[in-house]
């Protein structure tokens, strides 16, 4: 019995979020087989992204708002494979590989700063993604087709530098997807994209094994014990967000030749926002985050997607309604988590004081 | 050799391995445009009329069939690729070429003349670069800000 | 244990941090399978020796020591506490430096792990090896067998009983090759009774296989019942280091203290009329980090000066603080018969009380106005002073004559050296700092004053001063008096009776004439408490 209210009470959020969904289903009229088929789809696009974000929980560094720095890297790669017409797989590959310096260059500097905002690395790592938002639309609207030359007239502004607003990525589109096709039922599944994501798991998993690992977690819970020990702990940040920040390249790169259309200015931008409330949505907390919250998260958040604006517009007649709840459902639930993590750590460190105490009359 | 050395020969090589591969990637995931043309040339001075139709396919897929002065549009990936042309009737009586054609990195497009081809020309005559005629002026595009239902459409 | 090198030697250790010497003239051998006892007060130089010990950079940063450490037989000058831990020096803290979500077996390896190696690391470096969690147990349990203790290598240091912790800490320090000297620093300290006994056992069976140790405790108790020779330390001086069956817990308490200074008395005694204290405080807990009060029971006669004494960091800079409402704080306090709410500060001042703040550039001025504002602003918040009624009381308006001359009032009085009751506070002296914060408290006329620390980084001839203007508030105007101090000798020349806080708690109650070995026994937490109504 007691058992069973603690494990309540520790998927109170996912069980939550599973009832609100339960209740929208039927009110959206969605046929199922639709709803599975999304969920499928959007499992693929998006869980990699997800992903990216446990390696810095697990240092102590809380949700990487930072990690929208790598999706910059990875579209950074698509826009030059797309430039080189250089398409399927190796084409994807390629902006993958030309991606990860991007990557590891930006991650590096977020590290780096955020070494010097310890405590407040969620803020920083969210007003340093601004910050690289301008250094890319920097290099994007200015730097490409001018300082870096572009090929192909057709992705260049008509002024003759900066790439257009959307990039049609038509020649990588949907190669993962399909690169194993399988059907089941009228159901399509992207076989070999959840092959990858099975092996960043698996990654995530082995990662979690190695020395660095240890010493990522022994940085996360206590950085001066760490440093005692010898770990060297600002490098030890510093690689988990390079790591991060690499995995959402990935995760940016995957997701974007899903939806098989790049808006070259602001498809990263909700990428931190949108993986940050689905990790949350999967149960996981500012300080604790796994695989299966990172699985569970993104089939919930994305059930939650599809199914309000037409559970919305058939309960109150408006659509609208639904664009609304789940604008106000993702940041609300990362509102929501930062606050529960301040109090909770608050009135742990009360707690722990409290117990010194005498059995003193009142309180 | 010390365990640093060994570690930093390890890197560039494998750094070294990178590069290549990404060349190799970029070479044969290159797609270019292919214009198979049918049309008469003059090569040297000496005229190649063009053949009535012909049979064209590229890399051993399903062959096409070009009527004289016709021009076919065909999307290629690599830089290597077959080109087998089959003519039915014509001149030079019924006959199949088959010869290979390469294409430079940087070529976005290129034109095939199949009489070239046919005539036994050398590879510059028949795989000529194409260029698309300079861009008139497109209405100017404008930013517009997006809101993120497009980066999540839900089609 | 005859013949060969000690595992320690020092010699002639000394140490200042710019002006203050914190250490002269320090030696101390300690034998292999040795256990040397270290007491001293706070600020006695215990930390310091340490520091030095492990070539803590701070040393080397504020200009280094004299004298020199030999480890088993060779000079040492360690740059980092890495050196001192491979030439097989451990330390215990004080504070757990465990990971909590860690098990034993983890923590005990932390950053020793035994790894596997595999094709990755030729490339990425050996972070990238996998962790041989198999070996990792074995040596663990290991370590926990030579210690010798009941402990789960897999167990979650979270759910540890606290002593299992300690455990952990000392296995992670056996776990290390070679360990040589084994520094702890209070070890008991969070422990119960028990838990201690268990841990003092292991000790000295490690002891008997050959590692010696050096081991810090304020518990005089524990520390004759485990060491073969105690070593006293009193302003950076070592003042004693005899084999422990030559002293007693009362020798070392007065070695602590100083003996010399026992011979001085304290002020002379007064009565008190019986009846209703002014205060009395009842479980007092306040919530003030690296000073909890846990329970505390005390009262102050009216008129009366009590001191109220202690080792950093047991809490008796919490009282104060607590009363005032500055940290969170429970308990029943009444005051004037009448309970005091506590967590308001304005309600106690309002009540009559002031408070003189240990943390003087932090709480207690405003350093970029005035001496005049400073003495003026407390008593013209709570009482209205020095406030000229305007349009019939409707707005009141600050009289700059009246509060330039209450300034200068107590610019004599308290002889505050400055240029004038217009120089900004935060040009002024420490001394005179302290002499402008006792200005304001005196000027809010407070029934009860409670000073923090009052004579804290001042010079000798401001120290006579303020402890003279402390006693002439108290005989001129019937201003009962708290005093906090650290400075046993000031307290006895100052007060009425001294109380002892020890853990938290009130350890005992004693006249100002007591015998400063007494009061030294209470700090130590080695004599039981006297009934607190003693007087």
């Amino acid at each position: 019995m007691n058992r069973l209210r603690r494990l309540l009470a520790e998927n109170a959020v996912v069980l939550l979020f599973a009832a609100l969904i339960a209740a929208a289903i039927p009110l959206s009229g969605a046929p199922p087989l639709y709803l599975l088929q999304e969920v499928l789809t959007r499992l693929g696009r998006n869980a990699v992204l997800v992903l990216s974000l446990l390696l810095p929980v697990m240092a102590g560094m809380g949700l990487n708002f930072g990690m929208v720095l790598g999706a910059m890297a990875g579209q950074i790669g698509l826009i030059l494979v797309t430039d080189w017409a250089i398409v399927g797989l190796p084409g994807l590959t390629l902006a993958a590989m030309l991606a990860t310096p991007v990557a590891v260059l930006l991650g590096w500097l977020c590290g780096a700063v955020l070494n010097r905002a310890k405590g407040r690395e969620m803020v920083t790592g969210y007003i340093l993604g601004f910050f690289v938002n301008g250094l890319y639309q920097l290099v994007v609207l200015y730097a490409m087709g001018s300082l870096i030359p572009m090929l192909n007239p057709e992705l260049v502004l008509s002024r003759g530098y900066g790439v257009r607003n959307v990039i049609n990525l038509t020649g990588v589109r949907q190669v993962l997807d399909r690169l194993v096709p399988a059907r089941i039922g009228g159901i399509q599944l992207p076989v070999f994209t959840y092959a990858l994501i099975a092996a960043m798991c698996l990654f995530v998993v082995w990662f979690r094994r190695t020395k660095l690992g240890q010493d990522m977690r022994a940085v996360g819970q206590d950085r001066a014990v760490a440093d005692a020990a010898g770990i060297p702990v600002e490098r030890t940040r510093i690689l988990a967000i390079v790591l991060s920040t690499l995995l959402a390249c990935y995760g940016q790169i995957v997701f974007l030749q899903n939806l098989g259309t790049l808006n070259t200015y602001n498809s990263h931008e909700q990428a931190g926002m949108f993986s940050i409330a689905a990790l949350l949505i999967g149960g996981a907390s500012v300080t604790r985050a796994s695989i299966p919250n990172v699985l569970v998260g993104v089939v919930l958040f994305h059930l939650l997607f599809i199914v309000s604006p037409t559970a919305g517009k058939n309960l109150v007649g408006s659509a609208q309604l639904g664009e609304y709840f789940r604008q106000f459902v993702s940041y609300g639930v990362i509102a929501v988590a930062l606050v529960l993590y301040a109090w909770r750590k608050q009135a742990g460190e009360q707690q722990a004081r409290a117990a010194l105490r005498g059995p003193g009359v009142g309180t | 050799m010390s365990r640093t050395r060994r570690r930093a020969f390890l890197r560039a090589a494998l750094l070294a391995g990178a590069v290549v591969l990404g060349a190799w990637l970029a070479r044969t995931g290159r797609a270019h445009t292919l214009f198979l043309d049918n049309a008469a040339v003059t090569l040297g001075g000496q005229e190649h009329p063009a053949p009535g139709a012909v049979e064209v396919s590229l890399d051993g897929g399903k062959p096409e069939v070009l009527e004289q002065a016709e021009r076919a549009m065909r999307q290629v990936v690599g830089p290597v690729h077959r080109l087998a042309i089959e003519v039915r009737q014509g001149p030079g009586g019924p006959r199949r070429v088959e010869r290979e054609i390469r294409l430079p990195f940087g070529w976005d497009a290129a034109v095939v003349s199949l009489p070239a081809a046919l005539a036994g020309a050398p590879a510059g005559a028949v795989v000529t670069r194409w260029q698309p005629p300079p861009p008139e002026d497109a209405p100017a595009e404008q930013m517009i800000q997006q809101k993120d239902a497009d980066v999540l459409p839900q089609r | 244990m005859v013949g060969g090198a000690p595992a320690l030697r020092l010699r002639g250790i000394g140490k200042s941090f710019g002006e203050s010497r914190v250490l002269e003239d320090v030696s101390l051998e300690v034998a292999p399978g040795e256990v040397v006892g270290l007491v001293g007060e706070n600020g006695a130089g215990k930390s310091t020796l340490m520091r030095i010990l492990f070539g803590m950079p701070i040393i080397r940063e504020t200009g280094g020591y004299q004298g020199s450490v030999e480890v088993a037989g060779q000079e040492v000058r360690f740059r980092s506490p890495f050196d001192a831990l491979d030439a097989g020096i451990g330390m215990v803290h004080q504070e757990f430096s465990l990971l909590p979500g860690f098990t034993a077996a983890e923590n005990i390896l932390l950053n020793r792990e035994p790894l596997r190696r595999s094709a990755l690391d030729e490339v990425f470096g050996e972070r990238l090896s996998l962790l041989d969690r198999a070996a990792m147990e074995a040596r663990a349990r290991r370590s926990i067998e030579r210690l010798g203790v009941p402990l789960d290598p897999a167990m979650l240091v979270k759910e540890m009983p606290v002593g299992h912790r300690q455990f952990t800490e000392i296995a992670r320090e056996l776990g290390r090759e070679g360990l040589r000297l084994l520094v702890l620093d209070e070890p008991t300290a969070v422990l119960t009774e028990s838990e201690a006994a268990t841990l003092l056992g292991r000790l000295r069976a490690l002891a008997a296989e050959g590692v010696a140790m050096i081991f810090i405790s304020h518990r005089l108790g524990e520390v004759l019942s485990l060491c073969q020779r105690v070593a006293v330390l009193r302003d950076g001086r070592l003042v004693q280091d005899l084999p422990a069956g030559r002293t007693s817990v009362r020798g070392l308490a007065a070695a602590m203290v100083g003996r010399e200074m026992a011979a001085a008395t304290g002020a002379e005694p007064r009565t008190f009329p019986a009846g209703e204290p002014l205060l009395e405080v009842e479980g007092l807990w306040v919530d003030m980090p690296g000073e909890t009060v846990r329970d505390a029971t005390f009262s102050v006669a009216r008129g009366e000066i009590l001191g109220i004494g202690g080792l950093a960091g047991q809490g008796k800079l919490g009282i104060p603080n607590g009363l005032m409402g500055l940290h969170p704080a429970g308990g029943r306090v009444r005051y004037r018969g009448r309970p005091l709410p506590l967590g308001e500060p304005r309600a106690a001042l309002e009540a009559g009380l002031a408070f003189v703040s240990e943390d003087r550039r932090g709480v207690g001025l405003l350093l970029d106005e005035g001496i005049d504002w400073n003495v003026a602003f407390g008593a013209m918040q709570v009482q209205g002073a020095c406030l000229r009624p305007l349009l019939g009381g409707l707005l009141q308006w600050r009289s700059d004559a009246a509060m330039a001359s209450l300034a200068a009032g107590y610019v004599k009085e308290l002889e505050i050296r400055c240029t004038g009751v217009r120089q900004k506070a935060g040009t002024l002296s420490g001394g005179n700092q302290q002499k402008v914060c006792l200005a304001r408290a005196f000027a809010l006329s407070p029934e009860l004053l409670l000073v923090a620390e009052p004579t804290r980084g001042i010079d000798v001839g401001a120290k006579e001063l303020v402890l003279a203007a402390l006693r002439r508030l108290n005989r001129e105007r019937g201003t009962t008096i708290v005093v906090v101090s650290s400075e046993l000798h000031e307290l006895r020349s100052l007060c009425d009776r001294i109380a002892i806080v020890y853990e938290g708690r009130i350890a005992g109650h004693l006249p100002a004439s007591a015998a400063l070995e007494e009061l030294g026994l209470l700090m130590a937490g080695a004599a039981t408490a006297p009934p607190p109504e003693a007087r």
